[in-house]
């Protein structure tokens, strides 16, 4: 699974801070710029340049689409290119790899290698939606090459995101200031990043990888399914935590990616709209609204949104259970419109009756995102008799029951911090209170942290 | 500044924490029950016999019984969960520059830059220089070529040392407060064999687009290193997998060892241990799968043993 060296990633961080503080506030954008091109030569040495490459088209496309719209018949394709050639000829992220991933082990260069590069869909979108923009009029195209190439290539979320409008973060990079504030926030976001990542994700990563050896059958294959759901959301949401908080050091706002509690979710449509949102909201804005403007009368909208869960689907690979995946998720928020689940009641009895049925199924289609065999996993799940050793159990005793614990203190604070960012929510409390917090949570990593890296599952995608 | 005096202040605190739990956790009297294990395998005049690898060789060799069928020779089983080939030449190196004679057998697994469950607790207990080791080996490497390789293993290796977790599920769950040594699993939770290697493969080599340079020079390392220490390194593949490319891996270093390097399996070997009641599940074998298997590899060590160092 990807990840980032926290040693490494913590004195690059030190180093940017420290480069910056020696320049005017004007100019340190040109720092973060300088020093995101070398985090990621020094990630993926020569596959910079095509990134490079991209920013330039991006740049240069967005003035000749100002001059002439039909320009953009070819630019956005060409921007769009080396991603799909990446999704085509790559071995794609499949969960059964990250689990078994032992690096890379042929030594046959081939040429499609040179569009095998991380970060390149985050990269590509955010291009887009710049081009797109300035072809809508929503912004003016940008007179400076480097400056389209801070927004590209801003360091903390070219990895995974989250993605961003033109408009939201380019500003901000020229307001870059070392407060007492932005320091406290951005410590605040790590720890609690660091604490999910390392003491829960990586845990239920751990049982994830156990899961995967044993022969479990019947209902009981859906564990699979669920801890994949909590791992999901547990190694991506940690991860924009870390890559907010790194950010609120250089005072940039980075977008949320997760609604507080979305495993909480009682519905599709709420979970949806809770769960990777800057991806959410970028299929809707430049894919669904955009052919939705053509069905005035709105007969396809049911359509549209299928489609739109077929191409989020096929954004994360092009295979035959990816393809169900997302048809069986844009059936599912249908089947939700029509029955309009959403106006049932969420009180009582109801609201764990509706998350178990959220869970449920959500749970099933994980199974069906990580399964290398849909058949294999239906027939499993389906038609064999309930099985889950005992021994598998016992074994996990103590790993289960930390995630437990963790999960809770997680919830916990997720609860009382309501629609709140951890940070403000941490920052409401008098300073007891939340060096109490931050102790505990520094003593739960020490205590019982794993690996050494900041792992994500979404860095490949 | 303000906050970076609280941040400091915080790391402090952080410290004195991590501190004291490591003081707690490797009290003296833990470290000599594991520090024992090492010591009486290198201080003794007679050849001294270990196997490092991952739970395939923790669970898979049980080394009272092999130790009672050669000549009751200290054995010791240095299995790690999740211990792989960079671990497993990391510990070796640790190992053979001891005194005594020793005959190191190691797991041919990937190389990947991370340590398994305790594997730096035990190093730690037992003052094995893990980072002394690290820069042995990587001296004979393209280190700037493979420097994330190495920068991620030196992180690992940091991290390992502030995390209190490995120390203390160590200390609470660590079979007698025994860090490394024969783990039995119990139970039988496969029913194929698909899992097993086949003759076939041991006889036919895989593709050979495979990049194996990396544990090659590694391989030639120990092999200079032991003929300086009075030691014999010998290496061997694991007979369970539980995923195609490891299986390829591990077929494309065993063709490109020659034979005195390695375990050579006959196939009366492979035919004797391929039975899924001998499986605690797809890539590991149970108590009895351990009891043939170290039986199976008597004879083997026997003649490693009789052909000197």
């Amino acid at each position: 699974m990807g990840g980032i060296n926290i040693l490494v990633f913590s004195l690059f961080i030190a180093l940017t801070v420290m480069l910056c503080v020696l320049f005017k506030k004007e100019h340190r954008w040109k720092v973060i710029l300088l020093l995101s091109i070398l985090f990621y030569t020094l990630l993926f040495q020569y596959k910079i340049l095509l990134l490079l490459l991209l920013s330039i088209l991006a740049f240069k496309g967005a003035h000749w689409i100002k001059k002439n719209k039909t320009t953009a018949y070819w630019v956005l394709p060409m921007l769009l290119l080396p991603l799909i050639l990446e999704k085509m000829t790559g071995k794609g992220i499949h969960f059964s790899i990250s689990v078994n991933d032992l690096t890379n082990l042929s030594r046959t260069v081939r040429w499609t290698d040179f569009f095998q590069v991380i970060g390149l869909s985050y990269f590509t979108f955010n291009a887009l939606s710049y081009v797109i923009d300035v072809k809508k009029r929503f912004i003016e195209p940008e007179k400076d090459w480097a400056r389209v190439m801070v927004y590209l290539l801003y360091f903390p979320t070219l990895l995974s995101g989250p993605l961003h409008r033109y408009k939201q973060l380019h500003s901000q990079f020229f307001d870059i200031q070392f407060t007492n504030e932005n320091f406290s926030k951005g410590f605040r976001l790590i720890l609690w990043g660091l604490f999910k990542n390392m003491v829960i994700a990586e845990r239920v990563h751990f049982l994830l990888r156990t899961l995967s050896r044993q022969e479990i059958t019947g209902i009981w294959a859906l564990t699979n399914g669920f801890f994949f759901f909590l791992f999901l959301y547990l190694n991506f949401s940690s991860f924009i935590d870390i890559v907010q908080g790194v950010s609120q050091i250089f005072n940039i706002k980075v977008r949320n990616n997760f609604q507080n509690r979305i495993y909480l979710a009682a519905s599709r449509q709420q979970f949806w709209k809770g769960w990777h949102i800057t991806l959410n909201e970028w299929f809707r804005d430049y894919f669904f609204f955009f052919l939705a403007k053509y069905d005035r009368k709105r007969k396809y909208t049911d359509w549209l949104l299928l489609s739109t869960f077929i191409l989020i689907a096929l954004w994360h690979g092009f295979t035959f259970e990816l393809l169900v995946w997302g048809f069986c998720n844009g059936m599912w928020m249908i089947i939700e419109r029509k029955l309009k689940i959403d106006d049932y009641p969420t009180t009582g009895v109801a609201k764990p009756l509706r998350l178990i049925y959220h869970m449920f199924f959500a749970s099933v289609l994980a199974m069906i995102f990580i399964s290398p065999d849909i058949g294999k996993t239906f027939s499993n799940l389906f038609l064999k008799r309930p099985s889950m050793p005992l021994d598998f159990l016992l074994g996990q005793a103590r790993n289960l029951l930390i995630i437990v614990v963790a999960f809770g203190v997680m919830d916990f604070h997720y609860a009382k911090a309501g629609d709140k960012r951890i940070d403000e929510y941490l920052g409401a409390y008098n300073v007891w209170v939340r060096w109490f917090i931050y102790l505990k949570l520094a003593v739960l990593i020490a205590a019982f942290g794993s690996l050494g890296v900041i792992a994500n599952y979404y860095i490949r995608f | 500044m303000k906050s970076i005096l609280k941040f400091i202040l915080f790391l402090f605190l952080l410290g004195v924490f991590i501190a004291a739990g490591n003081y707690f956790l490797l009290r003296n009297e833990f470290a000599r029950k594991n520090m024992y294990l090492v010591k009486a395998a290198g201080n003794t005049k007679d050849t001294s016999v270990f196997f490092i690898g991952s739970s395939r060789v923790l669970g898979g060799i049980n080394d009272t019984l092999l130790s009672r069928h050669i000549g009751n020779k200290t054995v010791l089983n240095c299995g790690f969960n999740s211990g792989l080939f960079f671990s497993n030449c990391l510990l070796a190196d640790a190992i053979i520059k001891r005194n005594g004679n020793k005959i190191v057998f190691i797991e041919l697994t990937p190389l990947l830059p991370e340590f398994g469950e305790h594997y730096t607790v035990f190093t730690q207990v037992t003052n094995l220089d893990l980072l002394s080791s690290m820069v042995s080996i990587a001296g004979h490497d393209q280190v700037f070529k493979r420097s994330s390789f190495y920068a991620t293993a030196f992180n690992n290796y940091i991290v390992d040392r502030f995390i209190l977790d490995s120390r203390l599920s160590a200390y609470m769950h660590a079979p007698g407060n025994k860090l490394t040594g024969f783990h039995p699993v119990q139970g039988a939770g496969y029913n194929r064999t698909d899992c097993y290697l086949t003759s076939n493969e041991l006889k036919i080599d895989s593709a050979s687009d495979i990049d194996i340079d990396q544990h090659l020079n590694y391989i030639s390392y120990l092999q200079q290193l032991s003929k300086k220490h009075n030691a014999k390194v010998v290496f061997f593949v694991p007979v369970t997998y539980n995923n195609q490319q490891e299986r390829n891996l591990m077929r494309a270093l065993y063709h490109a060892l020659p034979s005195d390097l390695r375990i050579t399996y006959s196939d009366d070997f492979l035919k004797e241990i391929a039975k899924p009641d001998l499986l605690a599940d797809n890539n590991h074998l149970n108590q009895n799968g351990a009891n043939r298997f170290t039986t199976l590899l008597i004879p083997i060590v026997d003649s490693v043993l009789k052909s000197g160092l």
